[in-house]
């Protein structure tokens, strides 16, 4: 006896072919590339702008006068190893005044040569750090700005190992500070009490809330393409009539797992074709940049970390997640594809499809608009950790806010494994609803049917095929 | 082998659209489902080839369950249907693939049939000068192609049990013969076939049992010549140099038609009939024609589709052959 689901991978492979050969679908896929392209231009221009500074200065010889006894001529060199461009291939550390300097950098054999005080005034509590640059000798002062900047950023570095501060207070010293308020509250009946409510700090940064909304940009995405696409193709199927014919070869359910495959396919080969699009531009942006440090697979964390000199993003990705990440992803799109077909059932005509298709928006919007407010909330200050919990849990929103928070780190994974046992219960219950009335709706030649009508038809079992 | 239907009846709420449908095609040939629009025709095909849910019954091919996924079945639907932007071959041999059609048979089956319905500029199309020839798609065919691509589509899989629902409608004269020699080859082949239409002529020339539906209910059925056996020779038509009008309202006959021809009457029986032809000639009226004949077909059924219409009595069976009621 054959199972419900013969004959599936012939099903798959017609539509896989079919759906390839379509023009609109090779004009989106092209679009979606073209967009992956421009985007990538337009976001890493200034990234590309500012490396380009940070990669040739202008400056050949830099002189270096260190008044603080901090020993600047060790941890300069370190530096200047480290960020190579930014550092002029001289350094000299020389016993001068500023004064000796200034006076230096104008002289005639101070081409390209510029100078750096290092001071510290006790009477105001601040360390200096002034640079020098002669006019006509050919520096920058962009380039020379630049260098004065990042001595300032290494500088607490240097002071936490010239005051001789242990590995222990370092990690105490550099321990975040939260601040709270706390209010005495009296209640009706006059008894007093402090309010235990926490104060409200952001529950992530904006690196992370970029990563959550990407990811989410990304499987919304696939939801849409790969539920309008079935949606589309059953619908085709009904109004053509082919359906009646295929009948006697397969059995719905195969005709729906073949669409489903098929489909779930392409938009799994656009959206490698728009990463593809997206990683070849910065190749070639790359390519067209000679000499930059800046690798391809940065440049998303340097869009993101609005660091110029490429420090490390804050989100930390828990990699051991991957797993519960791949079956929420698959599980949620199928989850909603699924949903799509229903809407694609429900209709006889083409012409029906964008009112059939309405069940499938809206839950998708449902889902998407839910978690994308969650993260916004999560990142101005902190969501509410019922709503949060709700979103992270209920399978239409699951798929697009789970996957960010796993890999960020900001769901724990019992967390994701709950959320991803919801989901599939989900599905399963989806697929059960849809064993039920998709064959009768495959029959179905009236106007479309409203998710009322839908859901009688599920609980009764009712046929509504008509001669 | 031997097609069996028992008991089939779908429901829809607590209408019943095909009321406790029997029947057996215990031998090769053409088998007829007849009945007016809405009667339960196509209902009854899908129950028979396992696509619509039966509430009661059952459907046996060599005595078990009938499943189309594990019999090869041929199915040409009422509701005609291809896949409008996709080209034909392809379309063709995905049917072949679902029906478990290895490629090299699938491509041997399209290019016969493909001659025999006469397709050939549709499925090979010639290039156009140096440009190779562009696939043609299913929406660039007539309606009567395309019921011809359809049929094709039936019969790739060479099936054992072929449903041929409405296969002459809205064809011309030209198609249509050519759908029935496809017919009689398939009769000649020792198939099985069911074929439902509105085409009483067609009927006649194929089938040998049927049975009429009427609301979901079995109201004629049996073996076709033992059917018009049962209701006698009751038509007479006749035509005479005079008028008549007054020896057949003496006798109570029944006009069933008066054209410049003459007449159609429905007699009871032949002894009605006798002494209408003996009280004309008596007259010295002078006859023309006068000719006693079983009811076609066609007077069979709209006969018993106005009658039940009229009367709302129900299921009035009339049986004859070896089927069963």
């Amino acid at each position: 006896m054959k199972s419900k689901a013969f004959g599936w991978q012939h099903v798959c492979s017609f539509t896989f072919v079919q759906l390839i050969k379509t023009p609109a679908l090779i004009v989106s896929t092209i679009m979606l590339v073209a967009t992956a392209v421009i985007m990538m231009v337009v976001t890493s221009s200034s990234a590309f702008e500012e490396e380009e500074v940070a990669t040739s200065t202008s400056i050949n010889t830099l002189m270096v006068a260190d008044e603080t006894g901090l020993g600047a001529s060790e941890w300069l060199d370190i530096r200047s190893m480290e960020y190579k461009g930014v550092f002029p291939e001289n350094i000299e550390f020389v016993d001068k005044t500023a004064d000796e300097l200034k006076e230096f950098v104008q002289g005639e054999n101070a081409d390209k040569t510029a100078a750096i005080v290092l001071s510290y005034e006790a009477d105001n509590m601040i360390f200096r750090i002034t640079g020098y640059y002669g006019s006509k000798k050919g520096v920058d002062e962009s380039d020379l700005s630049s260098l004065t900047d990042l001595i300032a950023a290494n500088l607490t570095d240097r002071l936490v190992f010239a005051l001789d501060v242990s590995e222990e207070q370092l990690e105490y010293l550099q321990t975040e500070t939260s601040s709270e308020v706390k209010f005495y509250n009296i209640d009706e009946n006059g008894e007093g009490s402090i309010s235990d409510e926490e104060s409200k700090e952001p529950g992530i940064n904006l690196a992370e809330y970029g990563f959550g909304l990407i990811i989410m940009v990304v499987i919304l995405l696939m939801v849409a393409l790969s539920g309008e696409q079935v949606a589309t193709s059953v619908a085709q199927e009904k109004a053509s009539k082919v359906v009646e014919y295929l009948m006697t070869s397969v059995k719905p359910l195969a005709l729906l797992i073949g669409k489903i495959v098929a489909v779930f396919a392409i938009t799994f080969i656009e959206i490698i074709f728009m990463i593809a699009g997206y990683i070849g531009a910065a190749v070639v942006m790359v390519a067209m940049h000679p000499g930059t440090a800046v690798k391809a697979t940065d440049l998303m964390s340097s869009m993101m970390s609005h660091n110029q000199y490429g420090m490390e993003m804050n989100v930390s990705y828990n990699l051991a997640t991957l797993p519960i990440i791949f079956v929420i992803v698959l599980c949620g799109i199928l989850f909603y594809v699924v949903i799509a077909a229903l809407a694609g059932a429900c209709v006889s005509k083409m012409e029906e499809l964008v009112e059939g298709m309405r069940l499938f928006t809206f839950t998708m919007l449902i889902g998407s608009y839910g978690a994308m407010a969650v993260i916004m909330v999560d990142m101005m200050t902190q969501a509410p950790a019922p709503l949060k919990l709700i979103a992270e849990m209920l399978p239409l929103s699951s798929p697009f806010i789970a996957p960010s928070y796993l890999l960020a780190g900001k769901m724990t994974m019992v967390e994701g494994i709950i959320s991803a046992l919801i989901l599939v219960i989900g599905l399963i219950g989806i697929i059960w609803f849809a064993s039920r009335v998709y064959e009768s709706l495959m029959y179905y030649n009236g106007s479309t049917i409203k998710l009322k009508q839908l859901l009688m038809l599920g609980r009764s079992r009712k046929e509504a095929d008509h001669e | 082998m031997s097609l069996e239907v028992r008991n089939l009846t779908k429901r829809y709420g607590k209408k019943e659209v095909v009321s406790h449908i029997s029947f057996t095609m215990d031998k090769p040939g053409v088998f007829a489902l007849l009945g007016t629009n809405g009667a339960g025709k196509t209902t009854s095909i899908r129950m028979i080839l396992g696509m619509l849910a039966k509430d009661e019954g059952e459907v046996t091919w060599n005595g078990k369950p009938l499943d189309p996924l594990e019999i090869n079945v041929g199915y040409l639907a009422e509701e005609r249907g291809l896949y409008p932007k996709y080209a034909l071959m392809d379309q063709m041999m995905y049917f072949a693939k679902l029906k478990n059609v290895d490629t090299e048979t699938a491509k041997k089956r399209i290019a016969y049939w493909v001659k025999h319905l006469e397709l050939q500029e549709y499925f090979y199309p010639k290039p156009v000068g140096k440009r190779p020839a562009k696939p043609m798609k299913a929406e660039q065919l007539s309606k009567g192609n395309q019921q011809k691509v359809q049929l094709m589509a039936a019969l790739i899989s060479d099936p054992e049990l072929i449903v041929l629902d409405e296969p002459l409608s809205g064809l011309d004269p030209v198609n249509s013969d050519l759908f029935k020699e496809v017919i009689r080859n398939l009769i000649k082949q020792n198939k099985y076939v069911i074929m439902s239409s509105h085409q009483m002529e067609v009927i006649e020339e194929f089938c040998e049992d049927i049975i009429i539906l009427h609301h979901g209910n079995s109201v004629v059925q049996g073996n076709l010549n033992e059917i018009k056996k049962s209701y006698g020779r009751v038509n007479v038509s006749v035509k005479c140099e005079g008028d008549i009008d007054k020896y057949i309202e003496e006798l109570g006959i029944k006009v069933m038609e008066k054209t410049p021809e003459g007449y159609l009457l429905k007699v009871t029986g032949d002894e009605m009939a006798e002494n209408l032809l003996k009280n004309i000639m008596s007259a010295g009226i002078r006859v023309v024609r006068f000719e006693m004949r079983e009811p076609s077909l066609h007077e069979i059924f709209v006969e018993k589709a106005t009658s039940l219409d009229v009367d709302n009595t129900g299921a009035e069976a009339v049986s004859g052959g070896n089927n069963e009621e």
